[in-house]
């Protein structure tokens, strides 16, 4: 009966421990999915890049890569953690084009995203590639975080 | 004899008291001689002076009223305790109304009292009990109405201290009469004993006695109160009520409806202050109540208080008192209305519009008087606070320029602690505004509040110092969007956009009164941030957003 009773308790006090915890968890707000689907349907080109070499998931931040194409600001990738894949489109003319990236991350304590470092920045930051007008031309960076060292490659599909 | 009081000379005044003297002198001479003269002018101001020292003793037993000692008012009698139950009766007669100032000195020792009786037709009925229960310390009432009849006064050991008897020392009782023009009637200690006051005629009353044991209020015990009455026909109305300061006396001040709802209750202002009651509202026609008091059972038997009501026709430009709650507000149906900080701690509230649910802007404005550090809040239906304004000091406006809210509402006014401007009015506009494309709804300081984007403009205000303007945006897929943004003219801004969390993706600083423009890609969501870089407020932004520059 003792034990029984004991055993109520410690019940009781479970519940109040989840309810309270319940409480204090914060709301959240599911990130909006990066739609990948491009502004323009013909677009030609795509890029994409992430991270390698995270071993902890507290290094790996959200992040987004600022796009120049022909030294131009084109925009900016999607934003995802480091080692998520983050995705630019675009339609360019068929030509051989430059595409130089930046990468900036989030200061959680600032509620903003940064420049990153230009010591921590991949490199290269560039890359030439080719377009055509009936093929879409994926350039994928692969960076990795330990050397900051990004490797290119393109695929013409 | 006959005196000539022909002058040689005829016209020297000096000269004629002279000859005047000196024919004195001799017809007195001629029948006594100089040191019988000094003689009979000694022992004339020897009967003067003991004519003086004159007084008149009680005779016992006096101890009912039916052996009651008959006394003239303005004559004194004395009296002694004799014993520690003694009771000393005296009666006077009045034959007209009178005010009696009953007065009974100290005696040593002892805590006197007396209570002042009316003569019916079998009996006595007590009318009035005076004790400030000190020991050794006189008596007095004074203002206390009679009319024509027979009154005792009976004298007795006060009920405070133990009772004891002194023989050797004597009590005085002096009753004097006064004029009875102007002043008020005791005894009128209760609302329904109110003297009837005139409207704009002032009317005179004192601080005493001390104490009024018949008065048994829980929260003011022994209070001795005067009360007043009048009467209100062509209503609303707006009433003022002073009442004069005296001399070592903090007042105490209220005004009561029928109902016993108190309208005003004075705060303190220290002694010898006047007490005054601004723009109190009367809404229904019959009578109101005044009520009088000292604080601290404090009494002064020799300066009276003075006490005038004004009335007038209430003509929607100003509060309304007792205006401090939501459920008493002032409706507010011009576009300003005027309004008093008084007492200190005087909050005021003011309805603003009929019954309606659909939302417009209002611009709401208070302009304080040069002593005051004004407050405003907005209120809704509910009770609910929903802005609290206070940009700035004292002496300078507050406002908020963008209001966005459904009738009725309500403001509430007050001053920082301890401020008042008794003869200053605030004035509080409250006036409808149509901006297109306003869709800065305060409060919107932080991303949860953030107001949605419709459309492709976005109108706003810098409402407030350091005024935080969230704003959020859906749009289907990610889309490059391109944001001109039009600062306030003195106040820069700084613009930023957000990514679908509220992180900043970008922040451009726009110079007051130009336009800026920047793009950036929206994933779906994202929120703008508009924030002034200086203390300025009460300006007007525009924000346009496009697919192309």
């Amino acid at each position: 009966m003792k034990i029984v009773k004991q055993c109520i308790i410690v019940l009781l006090f479970v519940a109040f421990g989840f309810i309270i915890s319940c409480k204090t968890v914060p709301k959240y707000e599911a990130p909006v999915e990066p739609v990948i689907t491009p502004v323009e349907v013909n677009v030609n080109f795509r890029f994409i890049a992430y991270d390698t070499g995270i071993a902890n998931p507290d290094d790996d931040k959200r992040c987004y890569y600022k796009v120049f194409i022909d030294k131009i600001d084109a925009g900016r990738t999607t934003i995802g953690l480091e080692s998520q894949k983050k995705y630019f489109e675009a339609k360019l003319s068929p030509n051989t084009h430059l595409i130089v990236i930046e990468k900036w991350v989030l200061d959680e304590r600032e509620g903003e995203y940064k420049k990153e470092n230009n010591i921590l920045q991949p490199k290269p930051n560039y890359y030439y590639f080719e377009t055509r007008s009936n093929a879409v031309t994926e350039v994928t960076m692969v960076n990795d975080k330990k050397t900051n060292v990004a490797q290119y490659s393109v695929n013409i599909q | 004899m006959i005196l000539d009081l022909n002058c040689s000379n005829g016209n020297n005044l000096a000269e004629l008291f002279s000859i005047l003297y000196t024919k004195i002198i001799n017809w007195i001479g001629m029948f006594m001689t100089k040191k019988q003269l000094w003689i009979y002018i000694l022992l004339c101001c020897l009967m003067f002076i003991t004519c003086k020292k004159e007084t008149i003793l009680e005779i016992e037993p006096n101890d009912t009223y039916t052996q009651a000692n008959l006394i003239t008012v303005g004559k004194s009698i004395d009296g002694f305790i004799n014993t520690e139950s003694d009771i000393d009766f005296y009666m006077a007669d009045v034959t007209d109304p009178v005010l009696f100032d009953v007065s009974v000195t100290a005696v040593k020792g002892v805590n006197i009292a007396f209570t002042v009786w009316k003569a019916t037709d079998d009996s006595i009925v007590p009318l009035k009990y005076v004790d400030d229960m000190r020991k050794s310390a006189p008596e007095r009432l004074r203002g206390f109405k009679v009319g024509p009849g027979r009154y005792y006064v009976s004298i007795s050991h006060g009920d405070k201290d133990q009772r004891i008897k002194n023989t050797e020392n004597s009590y005085t009782l002096l009753i004097n009469q006064e004029d009875m023009e102007g002043f008020e009637s005791e005894p009128n200690d209760t609302i329904l004993s109110a003297n009837t006051i005139p409207i704009s005629v002032p009317v005179r009353g004192y601080f005493s006695p001390a104490f009024n044991k018949t008065n048994t209020n829980a929260i003011n015990p022994y209070r001795e109160e005067d009360w007043y009455t009048f009467y209100v026909e062509d209503v609303p109305v707006v009433c003022d009520v002073e009442v004069t300061g005296v001399p070592g006396i903090e007042a105490q001040l209220d005004i009561v409806d029928a109902q016993g709802t108190v309208l005003f209750s004075s705060n303190p202002q220290g002694q010898g202050v006047s007490q005054i009651a601004k723009g109190i509202g009367l809404s229904a026609a019959g009578n109101y109540y005044i009520m009088i008091s000292a604080k601290n059972y404090a009494a002064n038997n020799e300066t009276p208080y003075s006490v005038v009501i004004t009335t007038r026709s209430y003509d929607n430009t100003t509060e309304i008192e007792p205006n401090n709650i939501m459920h008493s507000a002032t409706p507010v149906v011009t576009d300003t209305i005027m309004g008093r900080i008084y007492p200190v701690g005087d909050v005021d509230f003011y309805k603003y519009g009929g019954d309606s649910s659909e939302n417009k802007w209002y611009r709401v404005e208070v302009t304080p008087p040069m002593t005051l550090d004004i407050l405003f809040a907005i209120y809704n239906t509910k009770g609910e606070e929903l802005y609290s304004i206070n940009n700035e000091g004292t002496g300078q406006k507050e406002l908020h320029p963008n209001l966005f809210i459904g009738v009725p509402f309500y403001v509430k006014v007050w001053a920082q602690r301890g401020q008042l401007d008794l003869d200053n009015n605030y004035a509080l506009a409250i006036v409808p505004v149509n901006i297109p494309n306003m869709i800065d709804i305060e409060p919107n300081d932080i991303k949860e509040q953030a107001n949605a984007v419709q459309g492709g403009t976005i109108t706003g205000y810098v409402s407030k110092k350091a005024d935080t303007d969230y704003y959020v945006l859906h749009y289907k897929g990610r889309q490059k969007k391109y944001f001109t943004i039009k600062a306030p003219e003195k106040i820069p801004v700084s613009f930023s956009v957000t990514d679908s969390l509220g992180y900043i993706l970008q922040t451009i600083k726009v110079k007051s009164g130009q336009s800026v423009t920047l793009h950036e890609i929206i994933d779906g969501k994202g929120y703008c941030i508009l924030k002034p870089l200086n203390d300025a407020y009460d300006g007007i932004y525009y924000i346009e957003i496009k697919d192309k520059p």
